[in-house]
């Protein structure tokens, strides 16, 4: 709970200006419809499941993302996000570096 | 009595089945390497989070240094609370009493608490965020609230309603008797925790008011599985 409000303030000192969270799938999945938005931080494990089906539902609504696992590399399944993936904890440095990839265009 | 051929094969046999249970106890213990390290991640993560709260609001180390101790010592006791019963879960109850221990409730400050309500079984996330949250409440009533002054007195009551969209679970922290309330001009981390991080944690809905008599933060969320299953 503690790391979601440090990841908050992380995001607001780099400069977003708007930031909603959801700690379920069904309410991920429901901000996604209502979006929009430029970019999203998915962790790997969502109060115990998966989060797959919303990296899922963010690729079909073109938002780039990235995971975000305490497991180390091997916390994501092949195949799945764009590749973007945050070790907790987090630091600046990584977040910066993973964020402005995320904004780039794909080319 | 058998040939050798026969007594190969009954040797194979029990082979077989050691090496089942010897797998079987191999996957528990890769997976409960996996639960521990994502624990331990976990904890890391909110520990860097109390101390990047600390240093941002505040620019005496004195109280910098008091707001990372008492954290993450509140912290800790959760974690000694969710050990004895396995990560399975606590008790509501004993949560109550084992985040307010620190703050007199088994002591000399006995007759100011008052607790009322069941011993409901949480989940470790539900436990963990009501730790913090009531350990916020706690310091806050000793900085400007109940427990400020000799006379003021906390209750936390909570019940088990039906509402129609389903079970909650509906607790009250109430002060009074401390100095006059006012609403604060500026929301702490104390406050943004509670009113922001614990609704989000729980899937609920939690409000912080200050009435004159005395802070009341009420907390509702949908009822534990525990309750549910009955």
């Amino acid at each position: 709970m503690l790391i979601l409000m440090a990841i908050e303030d992380m995001l607001v000192d780099l400069g977003c200006t708007s930031i909603a969270a959801a700690a379920t799938i069904e309410k991920a999945l429901a901000l996604i419809e209502a979006g929009p938005f430029d970019m999203a931080i998915v962790d790997v494990n969502l109060g115990g499941e998966r989060s797959y089906p919303i990296a899922k539902s963010l690729k079909a609504h073109g938002i780039p993302f990235a995971f975000s696992t305490g497991y180390g590399g091997h916390g994501v399944a092949q195949g799945h996000g764009n590749g973007s993936v945050l070790n907790k904890p987090f630091d600046y440095p990584q977040l910066t570096k993973v964020l402005t990839a995320l904004l780039e265009p794909a080319t | 009595m058998v040939k050798d051929e026969a007594g190969k094969v009954v040797q194979h046999f029990v082979s077989l089945v050691d090496t089942t249970k010897h797998h079987q106890a191999q996957e528990q213990a890769a997976k409960l390497i996996d639960e521990l390290n994502h624990r331990v991640k976990n904890t890391l993560a909110t520990v860097q989070s109390i101390v990047a709260q600390a240093v941002r609001n505040s620019f005496d180390p004195q109280v910098v240094r008091e707001s990372i101790e008492t954290r993450i010592a509140a912290l800790s006791r959760s974690h000694d609370l969710l050990g004895r019963e396995k990560w399975q879960g606590a008790g509501l109850r004993d949560l109550v009493v084992q985040v307010l221990e620190p703050f007199g409730v088994a002591g000399g400050r006995a007759e100011r608490f008052t607790i009322e309500g069941k011993n409901i079984r949480l989940s470790p996330k539900a436990a963990l965020a009501l730790g913090i949250a009531f350990n916020e409440l706690a310091t806050n009533a000793v900085k400007y609230g109940a427990f400020s002054n000799k006379a003021g007195t906390v209750s936390v009551e909570w019940t088990l309603e039906h509402k129609s969209d389903g079970r909650w679970l509906c607790l009250r922290w109430r002060e009074n008797g401390g100095p006059p309330v006012a609403p604060p001009s500026h929301k702490g981390f104390g406050s943004r925790v509670i009113e922001r991080g614990l609704a989000h944690e729980l899937d609920g809905k939690v409000s912080l008011d200050y009435p004159p008599d005395g802070v009341i933060c009420t907390i509702d969320m949908p009822a534990p599985q525990a309750v549910l299953d009955g």
